[in-house]
């Protein structure tokens, strides 16, 4: 035999053996991917809500705790971290994520490995957690979640279909929410010194708005002399940027679907309030009222500093003078000012808010690798407790925050600065682990709470008229053709903003064009899935209705 | 009188000469200008730097972003497992690059041709991210600085170059050495590693760049904070913003993950000195050991 046929015959060999350790793998102990494990339910460790409740403050036996975190604070052995230590008899490990580039596949990695964290903290990644559940490798809590009610109690106050959309079908909840935002974290952000140099008003309607914004780009706002300002600007390639115009026609989304009261599922970006939208803001951008980069991947905050556009929708949070954003604005901008205002009304007549989601965007969930996970429920639990979270958040009154006179939260160490991590104390550590949005929320100021819940008042129509998918690998024809048909959606959409496509002869090619890519059957499945997701929120919030009002 | 050998240069050749260093020069500017342009946003003020824009110089000069870069603890964590792993790396790497390459470069070893094709192997097969992670996890190495070491140890292609370069060595040196009574390893590390400075000081760059730049093995095998290697502290708050956040999927405000653009400037420019610094010493091996490397390739 030859050295060719040799070198072949090797080469076919290795691929070979390269095969069989790929498919060795999925079958592997340690691979998440096997379906079929001893899948673990409420049934395990049912009998925890019958026992008595574990005194976390009084426990003898020192319990070590890792986990796994991605936002917060991140050095080990900080004050806080200590403090909790001694208050429940823990000795704690964080395992840091690498960020939110390569976070996903990190996560990933410590779920498949045998070194397992007692609490893993995740975002989206729904395909993988449904694995992760299936392996057994989380832990029900719903036996603890009546008998420790802090979390409970906090989400059925703020939202109580965030508890459903964390729950599975049998009611084992193997996901604690982390994050929720608030009901709507946005609201619209004016120049008001610029609308006081050209004397105008504060719009009210999406008309009025039209012309300020056309002020704003013709009649030199900033009074320099030079043709250097614009309208409206936002983030780029952001189509949260044209809020205003998106809510002023119902039924009608850049990305969610939507539903009408009847209980009609379609969509948002393939109704004829997109249509009419995008038809309005493409005239907008022809006219030169809005960024011309905005249609590109672009920084808002780089083009605010340079103070280029006088409009903006935004978050509510800038309201607080701790705001970064805000305070690198005012320190090269010290005569500027930016205000929020009411939401224009449009030609629906009813001026709403974008809003968010009653599911959590984050969640973190206990291990199998706990050996105690009822006592470590307990744990989070009562971190969750008005006292300790703003312990634990903002530290301690006198020594890392105080009021002043109006009762504003002032810092002494701010939890995002420097002297927190040299110093390390540890404020926000297991930040996105339960954030409390209520009056725990020290940090933002009466105002900006009021903005806050200005906002949330204002957007519940419209969020009645979006879908939120409580399990998103149910929808499989979404899981199938979701990305194409997002691909096209973005596509079309820009292309219309930026002058290339338009809403007359492109809109008809458009709808065809999403229908084969499997639109229409998508849409077919979404009006099933929403008819039963339906029913299974309206018989859990019946079933839960006693411990909903006992949180409200 | 004396006579002159100038070469009469035509107008044609003094344009092309003209062009070419017009061009090259363009050309090293606009490489150049990125670094440049990192460097001089980390002497600038922070509002500035919000502003975006060209920046040739300084703007608002302070040195505030060094203070803060030098005030974050990983920093300072993470340069010591860098470097750590770097010259542990490095020296390992080379030392086992050499003594792999230079029986692989001896015609008498036995199935010498077989061992090589089994190391090109590695070159064109890769086992991929989750059995290597499987891998290291069973060698008990989850969390241990060794993960970020021992993988990259060996790699086919450095072992190529240098075996390249041996069989250019006269088989008749380590034969009269042989004759004054040299064994094998007395002939390898005094006869042929200081005939092969050139190559291996280049291939020591290559790995010490590699070992320095490598943050993915941080990302794949180490849990604690304390040992990330710097470009992962480096790449976490380069790439934990808004903006990454809102590509993951998350249209939340958050403000614990923002890092201000100055601080990112500096956090470049530490993590990027080092290697620097260490190339002018290296340089001088680097253009002729690749070349020598090269020649019978």
């Amino acid at each position: 035999m030859n050295m060719k046929k040799i070198l072949c015959l090797v080469l076919a060999l290795a691929l070979s053996i390269s095969l069989f350790a790929a498919c060795g793998n999925n079958g592997g102990d340690s691979s998440t991917a096997s379906t079929g494990g001893d899948t673990s339910t409420g049934s395990d460790n049912s009998d925890a809500a019958d026992s008595e409740p574990i005194d976390v403050l009084n426990q003898s036996e020192t319990m070590d705790l890792t986990i796994t975190v991605m936002d917060g604070f991140l050095q080990q052995d900080s004050e806080i971290e200590k403090w909790l230590e001694e208050l429940y008899n823990v000795n704690i490990t964080l395992n840091i994520l690498p960020g939110y580039t390569d976070g996903a596949s990190a996560i990933q990695l410590i779920m498949a490995s045998d070194d397992l964290p007692d609490t893993i903290w995740w975002w989206s990644m729904d395909t993988q957690y449904q694995e992760w559940v299936n392996a057994g490798l989380l832990v029900d809590v719903s036996p603890y979640i009546d008998k420790y009610t802090n979390i409970r109690d906090y989400y059925n106050k703020m939202d109580p279909k965030t508890l459903f959309f964390a729950s599975d079908d049998s009611g084992a909840i193997y996901r604690i929410p982390g994050d929720v935002a608030e009901p709507s974290c946005e609201c619209l952000w004016i120049r008001q010194d610029w609308l006081d140099n050209l004397n105008l008003e504060v719009p009210t309607t999406i008309d009025e708005l039209e012309e300020v914004m056309r002020a704003f780009t013709e009649d030199d706002p900033d009074g320099n002399g030079q043709d250097d300002t614009y309208g409206l600007g936002g983030d780029g390639y952001d189509f949260r940027s044209f809020w205003p115009w998106i809510q002023s026609y119902d039924l009608t989304h850049y990305d969610r679907w939507v539903v009408d009261e009847d209980g009609n599922v379609a969509y948002g970006p393939s109704t004829e309030g997109t249509r009419s939208w995008l038809t309005d803001v493409a005239e907008l951008y022809k006219k030169g009222y809005i960024t011309q980069n905005i249609t590109q991947d672009t920084n808002r905050d780089e083009e605010m500093a340079n103070g280029g556009f006088g409009v903006t929708y935004s978050w509510c949070a800038w309201n607080n003078p701790s705001a970064q954003t805000m305070i690198s604005f005012y320190s090269s901008n010290p005569d500027a000012k930016w205000v929020p205002i009411d939401m224009v009304t449009g030609e629906n007549g009813n001026p709403e808010e974008d809003p968010a989601t009653s599911a959590a965007w984050a969640y973190f969930g206990i291990t199998k690798a706990c050996e105690d996970p009822e006592r470590l429920y307990a744990i989070w639990d009562d971190m969750t407790a008005s006292d300790n979270y703003i312990h634990r958040q903002y530290g301690v009154e006198g020594e890392h925050y105080e009021y002043d006179e109006d009762g504003n939260y002032v810092a002494i160490i701010n939890p995002d600065g420097e002297d927190n991590k040299t110093q390390n104390i540890g404020l926000k550590l297991f930040y996105n682990c339960v954030n409390r949005k209520d009056e725990c929320n020290i940090g933002n100021t009466p105002e900006t709470t009021e903005l806050f819940n200005k906002s949330g008042e204002n957007s519940r129509d419209r969020a009645a008229q979006l879908v939120e998918w409580k399990d998103p690998n149910a929808f499989t024809t979404w899981l199938d053709y979701g990305t194409d048909i997002g691909d096209q959606k973005d596509q079309y959409m820009w292309g219309v903003i930026a002058g290339t496509n338009d809403t007359e002869t492109g809109w008809d090619n458009y709808i065809a064009t999403l229908n084969s890519l499997g639109l229409e059957e998508a849409t077919a499945q979404a009006n099933e899935l929403y008819a039963s997701q339906e029913a299974a929120m309206e018989t859990y919030l019946a079933e839960h209705e006693a411990t909903i009002a006992e949180a409200e | 009188m004396a006579h002159t050998n100038k070469i009469k240069t035509s107008t044609g050749e003094k344009i092309f000469t003209v062009f070419n260093y017009t061009f090259i020069t363009v050309l090293c500017l606009i490489m150049l200008y990125p670094f440049w342009h990192v460097v001089m946003q980390s002497f600038s003020s922070m509002e500035e730097t919000l502003k975006g824009g060209a920046f040739l110089y300084p703007k608002g000069f302070n040195l505030d972003t060094y203070r803060s870069v030098f005030n974050n603890p990983q920093v300072y964590t993470g340069f010591a497992t860098s470097v750590m792993v770097t010259i542990v790396g490095t020296v390992l790497g080379t030392l086992l690059t050499a003594m792999t390459a230079y029986p692989l470069s001896k015609s008498r070893l036995r199935g010498g041709k077989v061992l090589m094709v089994i190391v090109l192997i590695t070159m064109i097969f890769s086992a991929g991210m989750i059995p290597s992670f499987l891998l290291i996890q069973e060698l008990g190495l989850l969390d241990n600085r060794l993960a970020l070491i021992l993988p990259a140890l060996v790699s086919a292609y450095n072992c190529i170059i240098m075996k390249n370069f041996f069989l250019s060595i006269p088989e008749s040196l380590e034969e009269s050495a042989r004759i004054d009574g040299a064994n094998d390893i007395r002939i390898f590390f005094s006869i042929i590693v200081p005939l092969s400075k050139a190559t291996i000081a280049t291939i020591a760059l290559f790995m010490a760049v590699a070992y320095w730049n490598d943050y993915f093995s941080t990302v794949l095998y180490i849990r604690s904070s304390e040992k990330w290697a710097l470009q992962a502290v480096l790449r976490n708050m380069l790439t934990n913003t808004q903006q990454a956040m809102a590509q993951a999927g998350v249209n939340v405000v958050s403000t614990s993950n923002t890092n201000s653009e100055t601080i990112k400037a500096g956090t470049i420019v530490i993590s990027t000195v080092p290697i620097l610094v260490v190339y002018p010493f290296v340089q001088k091996y680097f253009v002729t050991g690749v070349m020598i490397g090269g020649v019978k390739g």
